[in-house]
């Protein structure tokens, strides 16, 4: 999984024109989001507070700047703490939201109408077409030439 | 008959006057009944390749109903066609299995009765000009090459003109024809007319011009190829084909050819349809072609079992794999109650979370098996199409590709939906989707999901394959393609 945002720059496109980005995205949202994440035992992070302070209080403003939850708040020692507490966070950072789920899935139509047509112009372009002999394609060069030399002259 | 060494251009002479070339410069003028060929000439012809190509899941008389339906004029009604298949196969003598599955060479039917049915295939058309037969005896056996031949003599005293290239005919065979153009070398005429009785006609010619007696028990053909020095080890006496300008024969087949064409144009009139490319609508051929195509597919069921498979059991690995996930959603269940928390929050931790898109992911790999699968039987159908029935005109190419698109979505959906419910419930995703209080909602719409994801699989390949020369190279690319996808899919 890798977020958009950390691709070399020039395969972005790739990212924007893959079908399976988008069903990727629609799957990920569907089956995945928005789910309450609870920390197993060997996830938890154990981190001490300062004396007398309760976990809460200690890690309220960790917690606003960078998520997670914290387990037992009133606790003043061995705050657990988890780094997600919903799974839409998880998904935020590999660009998939929950909310777009129904447009992932047009999406994905809208490649398979492109593959029926692409398939059908692929067809005719390479086996119904008939591919243009040499002199034909030097007849357009020639023309196209002349053109440019036509052009050039007019400026 | 057309007799000539290879290389005289017997296949070629037929091509041209077929309009089934595509390359090199052809220059003159092809006639019917005093006027040019007009589009819907190339249906209304019959052409018997020396290939004996066929659809190998079709029975006889589907291939033969399936000629007669989309290449007999329109008009024509249903049980007509029904009955010129029938008699077709009386004819043919192929009723005792006309049942029987084509099948692929070696296995299904033999040399003779594939030969027969190409034949027959052609006849199903009923082509009212003219019939060609590209060496229809080679490759076969003595008793088998003159069976065919007594076929072609009885489908001519049915007043079918037919039109055939014989490489080197026995005796016995050549006997049966009335008319021969001899070829020489680089395409020129040697001899055309008559054989007349005992081939006398065509011997009386050569020996006039100074050949060898041809004896009683020799046989014309090659006697002829002999005189001509066309057979191995003989030498021309002198250059037939400037002989032949010059005889009288070439006069009178001059004179001839002046007369039909003056007195053709005057009773030719425009037939019905001449502007018709294909016999019948767009409509009927796409559904001739799509019922094939869903023939071909439910008779080999080994693809139809295999795709279905593939998705199974890529679930089952799925839901092994993910099985440890559910057993640590449980596992982690139980840790929660250890550790006191709510009885009702979804248990999903770290890990399993991973693991469920690991699992979404893992679902995508099938992609390439089922284009591997898919891509042979597209191959087969596209080589039959593009070498026996375009040429022929039989459907248009919009129909054949719409018909390998179509046969795809219900298989594809059926797979769909073998591979949703263990997937999504094996997996356990339902309970995800509780807390969101959506579970129809989300649970249908990974079914969707699943579905166009199959559907965008099953159109992909035949983007891909549709114009690639081989499976294998499409199988590649689609591959390549798939890969480019998935690396940057997020």
């Amino acid at each position: 999984m890798v977020a958009p945002t950390s691709m070399p720059g020039f395969w972005i496109f790739m990212y924007r024109v893959s079908p399976l980005t988008y069903l990727i995205g629609g799957m990920l949202s569907t089956g995945l989001g928005n789910v309450d994440v609870h920390c197993s035992k060997l996830e938890i992070t154990l981190i001490q507070p300062p004396n007398g302070t309760t976990c809460g209080d200690y890690m309220a403003p960790y917690l606003q700047l960078a998520g997670g939850e914290v387990y037992n708040p009133t606790d003043k020692a061995g705050c657990q703490y988890c780094q997600i507490s919903n799974s839409d966070m998880y998904l935020a950072a590999v660009s998939v939201y929950y909310d777009e789920r129904w447009r992932n899935f047009g999406l994905v139509w809208a490649y398979v109408a492109f593959n029926i047509f692409a398939a059908l112009f692929f067809y005719w372009f390479a086996r119904v077409r008939g591919s243009p002999s040499l002199s034909q394609t030097a007849a357009w060069i020639l023309k196209a030439c002349s053109i440019l030399k036509w052009k050039k002259e007019q400026m | 008959m057309t007799q000539g060494a290879t290389g005289a251009g017997k296949t070629t002479l037929l091509d041209v006057l077929a309009n089934r070339t595509n390359i090199g410069i052809v220059t003159g003028d092809v006639n019917i009944n005093g006027r040019p060929r007009d589009t819907s000439f190339q249906r209304r012809i019959g052409y018997v390749q020396q290939q004996d190509l066929h659809l190998d899941t079709a029975t006889i008389r589907e291939a033969l109903r399936f000629s007669a339906f989309l290449r007999q004029p329109e008009n024509v009604p249903k049980e007509d066609k029904l009955g010129t298949v029938e008699e077709i196969i009386d004819l043919l003598e192929m009723r005792p299995y006309a049942e029987a599955v084509i099948g692929v060479p070696g296995e299904g039917l033999n040399v003779e009765q594939r030969k027969r049915l190409t034949i027959g295939v052609e006849l199903a058309a009923k082509p009212d000009l003219l019939f060609f037969l590209d060496e229809p005896t080679s490759g076969l056996d003595s008793q088998t090459a003159w069976s065919i031949l007594a076929l072609l003599r009885k489908l001519t005293s049915h007043g079918q003109a037919i039109l055939c290239t014989i490489h080197q005919p026995s005796a016995m065979l050549f006997q049966q024809f009335d008319r021969l153009l001899l070829l020489e070398k680089g395409g020129r005429t040697v001899y055309f007319g008559d054989i007349g009785p005992k081939s006398r006609t065509l011997t009386q010619y050569f020996e006039r011009f100074g050949a060898h007696h041809c004896a009683e028990n020799e046989n014309p053909a090659e006697w002829m190829l002999t005189v001509i020095g066309a057979a191995p080890g003989s030498t021309a006496i002198r250059d037939w084909s400037s002989t032949w300008r010059e005889s009288q024969e070439y006069t009178e087949v001059q004179r001839e050819l002046d007369r039909l064409e003056r007195e053709n144009v005057q009773v030719a009139s425009v037939h019905a349809g001449a502007d018709q490319q294909y016999a019948s609508g767009f409509l009927v051929q796409l559904w001739l072609c799509t019922k094939r195509v869903f023939e071909q597919y439910w008779r080999t069921p080994s693809y139809l079992y295999s795709k279905l498979i593939m998705c199974f059991i890529t679930v089952r690995n799925l839901s092994m794999h993910t099985g440890r996930t559910r057993r640590l959603t449980i596992g982690s269940f139980a840790q929660a109650l250890f550790i006191g928390l709510s009885f009702l929050q979804t248990k999903i931790t770290l890990l399993g979370l991973q693991h469920q898109m690991f699992a979404i992911f893992m679902l995508l790999v099938v992609f390439p098996f089922l284009a591997y699968q898919t891509m042979p039987t597209f191959i087969i159908q596209r080589d039959l199409y593009e070498i026996r029935e375009r040429p022929c005109k039989a459907y248009s190419w919009a129909a054949f590709m719409l018909a390998q698109i179509i046969v795809e979505i219900p298989w594809n959906s059926l797979a769909a939906l073998i591979t949703f419910f263990p997937f999504y419930y094996l997996i356990g995703m339902n309970h995800n989707a509780v807390w969101t209080d959506a579970i129809s909602e989300r649970g249908a719409l990974m079914f969707l999901l699943i579905w166009s994801f199959l559907m965008h699989c099953g159109t992909f390949t035949t983007m891909v394959v549709a114009s690639v020369a081989t499976a294998e190279i499409g199988a590649m690319l689609a591959l390549l393609l798939f890969c480019f996808c998935i690396i940057f899919c997020g």
